[in-house]
Parts: structure tokens; C-alpha cells; sequence
């Protein structure tokens, strides 16, 4: 363990009693708190580590993305100008950061993966199963093959969830073009999605 | 708004399948709580400015990429040197090139005024625009100064194997060694800064750069001549310079000892 010097422990009787809140770690994290960091870093690190990993599809190279990320945000901390946007700033340096590499990464995850991971779940019949199969495989590999910048704005679209203007303000381009990113990124899976099972889509899903 | 399609609400099944019993490892933490502290110590000793940074980084990429004065394809870059260690005196330069574990070619004058001011070794560790590492290595940096004007900083190091092929905005054949020439402009802003239209127009364009850490918005035209002597790579750059291609030509030669 290197270097994190545990402070008052008021702060963590504080937290247990749900009495803290993110702006309250954020400003505690400005003041040089490293317990408010860790908080944060817990609160966070796997959801930062999931979005890294889906952009740059490496998860070595993802850790690394998470790393950089927290370093960074201890950093510069002060220079958030918003306490209450933390997550958002944040969010802004991991997609930055994993974005510039993610376009050169190959995918670790494989298609029997994928399988696996649906086929360990409940599932109500065997040729339903064999169907989320096909699907979950046909949509995961589709996703993998887009174009570094459409995979980026579909990760913080369709799983993180976020807003056109706010996935513009964190890849730092114009709302229109993550509409077109978008768009192109949805017509090309939708396309690959009836090529695979030659039918539309929305009669297959 | 635009409605859904049912086949769209599975992505989200899907990435979160894919991240399922993904986890951060047990030791991520250790190694950001590390690299926080290596930073806050080589800040406390000397934490190269953003502009420094921004030099070792360029120069590195200037000769890595292959043409462009690409500091903004490095993803990630930690450097840093103790300022109890540089020297503000040319005659102790060979304890710092024992310390650099070779020697380099420099001068402690230049005929156009510039004299050296200080010099520093300290370590780089960079990776470039594909995640590759490009290695942890030792530089040498030597600053010199002329009355008031912007510093030039001749910036050592072995982390290059060839220049050759490398584009340039003009280049000078010196013997064996060809010196390319590079200018660049760098807009230096804080890390929350938003980008302009402006900004995200500049960012299409090969020589300009977005570089964030900086506490205030600040930009800078960079300078920069490059070349290859003996396996040691050398880059005479600066930020703002009064100086043209021609006269950091002839700097640069009189480094390489044939002028």
C-alpha cells in the first residue's frame, strides 16, 4: 500500500450514516481528503472500468484508462469548477482518455463468452435460449465492429445512458454530430442485425 | 423524440453482459495511490510545466509518429526531474551525462546570443496514440536563454530508433544527418475547459494541438528542429520563438559541432 494517510475518522462514521454526500466529497477531495478520493474511487471504479473496457475492448488497457483517470482527477481536483458535476467531469476525462486508444484495441471478450455469460442465466427454454444466444452474440459482435468514435457515443447512449448534449459536452463536439454518429452507428447494427437473421429486426427482437 | 426500436434496448442488455464479473483488480488502487504520489513528489521537487511536459511529449512523438509534432496523440505521459539535481553550471556536464549514461553533443553558447541557463536529467515514461508503452528512459534536458526572450530548451534522449521518413515543414542536409523543422501552435487550457467551435474546427488540422492541465488558457507557436546523431536523438524547440527555421538550422549545427 503506498502512500495514503487515513484522516479523521469522523468522516467515515459520517458516510455510514449516509450523512455525506458527493458534493460534500468532492469539496473534502479539493481540500487534499483522501478518504472523500477513496470514497469516490469506490463509488466509481467499476462503472469507469465497465465503460473503458466497452470502448477500448481491452481489459488490461481498460485498468490503465481507469488509472490514468483517477490520477488525474486527484490532480486536478481544483480545477472543477462545479461540485455537484463531478461525475460528469470525470466522466469527461475516462471517455477522453479511453477514447484516443480505443479505436486501435482488439476485443479480449469472445463470442462463446458472451454465450456463456447468457447461457448461465435463467433461461425459460432451450430454443429461447438458443435465440438470446444468437441475439446477444449477433448484437455484442455488430457493437465491436463499429468505428472507434459511433462504439464511443453507443456505449454512453445505449448503456451509460447519458444525454445527446451531454456526450457532446464530454467527446468536446457538437451535439449534431453524436446525433450523426448515432444515427449512422444505429443504421449500420440494425443493418447487420437483419443480415444476420434476414429478416427486420424489430420481428426477430 | 424520436422513439425506440424494441431491438435497441437489448444493447444495453448486451454491453452489460459483456461487463458482467468485469471488476476492478485489487491492486488499481495501490498503483493510482502510487503514481498520485510519485506526481506530488516530483512536484514538490520540480513538476515540469505543462509547456515542459508538453516539449518531452512533442519531441518524443515528433520522431514516433512519423512526421507530425503530434503531442496530442500521446493518451498518457508521466515525466518528471528533481530540480535539486540540474545544474546551473556548463562545466558540471559530465556528471550529468554520467547520470544520462552516455555522452551528447551540446554547446554553452550560441553565436546568435543564446547561452545555457541550466540542465537536468529525468526520466519519461510515455505511451503513444495505440497504448503501446513507448518506454521509460532518461533525457537530458539543457535550457538556454537570451535576454529576456523565450527560453530554447535542446532536449536529449535515446528513445528513438530512426528519423527517417518523418514529414517536416522543411528540412536541412548537414553531412550525414538530415535536421527537420517543425512549427506547431498549442492552445494550453484548464482540464474542464470547454471547446469552442473554434477549437473543435483547429483540431482538424495537423499542427494544432489542445493541450489540458494548464491553469489558464494561454497559446503558443512551437518550434522545433530534430535530428538523429550516433543513436541519440536531439530536439531544439521552443514556444514563441524569435527565431526562423534558418537560424534554429544553424543552431542546431553548431550543437552537431560542423558550424
Amino acid at each position: 500500500m503506498v502512500g495514503v494517510k487515513r484522516q479523521t475518522p469522523f468522516r467515515i462514521t459520517n458516510m455510514e450514516e449516509g450523512l455525506l454526500t458527493e458534493e460534500t466529497l468532492v469539496r473534502q477531495m479539493k481540500e487534499g481528503d483522501r478518504i472523500s478520493f477513496d470514497m469516490l474511487y469506490e463509488k466509481y471504479k467499476n462503472m469507469a472500468l465497465h465503460t473503458a473496457y466497452l470502448i477500448t475492448g481491452d481489459r488490461s488497457y481498460s485498468e490503465d484508462v481507469v488509472q490514468d483517470t483517477f490520477v488525474k482527477v486527484y490532480l486536478h481536483c481544483k480545477e472543477l469548477k462545479n461540485d455537484s458535476g463531478f461525475k460528469a467531469w470525470m466522466m469527461q476525462i475516462l471517455v477522453r482518455t479511453a477514447y484516443k486508444c480505443g479505436g486501435k484495441k482488439s476485443r479480449e471478450l469472445p463470442d462463446d463468452e458472451v454465450v456463456q455469460k447468457v447461457d448461465s442465466g435463467q433461461s425459460p427454454s432451450s430454443l429461447e435460449q438458443v435465440i438470446m444466444q444468437e441475439e446477444a452474440q449477433t448484437i455484442a459482435r455488430a457493437v465491436r465492429g463499429l468505428p472507434v468514435k459511433q462504439r464511443t457515443v453507443v456505449v454512453l447512449y445505449y448503456y451509460q445512458e447519458y444525454q445527446i448534449n451531454e456526450i457532446a459536452q464530454m467527446l468536446g463536439c457538437l451535439e449534431g454530430t453524436v446525433k450523426s454518429r448515432l444515427h449512422t452507428a444505429r443504421k449500420h447494427l440494425k443493418k447487420v442485425l437483419e443480415d444476420d437473421f434476414g429478416m427486420t429486426v424489430s420481428g426477430i427482437l | 423524440m424520436r422513439q425506440r426500436e424494441s431491438w435497441e434496448d437489448k444493447i444495453k442488455d448486451v454491453l452489460t453482459l459483456e461487463c458482467d464479473g468485469l471488476t476492478v483488480s485489487q491492486d488499481l488502487k495501490d498503483r493510482i495511490d502510487e503514481k498520485i504520489l510519485t506526481s506530488q513528489e516530483a512536484g514538490n521537487m520540480k513538476h515540469l510545466s505543462v509547456k515542459k511536459l508538453v516539449i518531452g511529449v512533442a519531441a518524443g512523438c515528433l520522431l514516433i509518429s512519423g512526421g507530425a509534432f503530434a503531442a496530442g496523440k500521446v493518451v498518457s505521459v508521466s515525466s518528471h526531474s528533481n530540480a535539486m539535481n540540474a545544474s546551473r553550471s556548463y562545466s558540471e556536464m559530465d556528471k550529468q551525462e554520467k547520470k544520462l549514461g552516455y555522452e551528447v553533443d551540446s554547446v554553452e553558447r550560441f553565436a546568435n546570443g543564446y547561452q545555457f541557463e541550466k540542465m537536468v536529467v529525468g526520466d519519461q515514461e510515455a505511451r503513444d496514440e495505440n497504448g503501446n508503452q513507448v518506454g521509460s528512459f532518461k533525457f537530458m534536458n539543457i535550457t538556454y536563454q537570451r535576454d529576456g526572450e523565450p527560453t530554447v530548451s535542446l532536449y536529449i534522449d535515446k528513445s528513438w530508433e530512426s528519423v527517417a521518413g518523418m514529414g517536416a515543414d522543411e528540412s536541412r542536409v548537414c553531412g550525414d544527418t538530415i535536421l527537420y523543422y517543425n512549427s506547431a501552435t498549442y492552445k494550453f487550457v484548464p482540464a474542464d475547459y470547454e471547446l469552442t467551435a473554434e477549437d473543435k474546427a483547429n483540431q482538424e488540422k495537423d499542427n494544432y494541438f489542445i493541450s489540458y492541465g494548464s491553469s489558464e488558457v494561454e497559446i503558443q507557436k512551437s518550434a522545433t528542429v530534430a535530428w538523429q546523431k550516433d543513436g541519440i536523438s536531439y530536439q531544439l524547440l521552443g514556444f514563441d520563438l524569435n527565431l526562423s527555421a534558418d537560424e534554429m538550422f544553424d543552431m542546431a549545427e553548431e550543437v552537431m559541432g560542423t558550424k
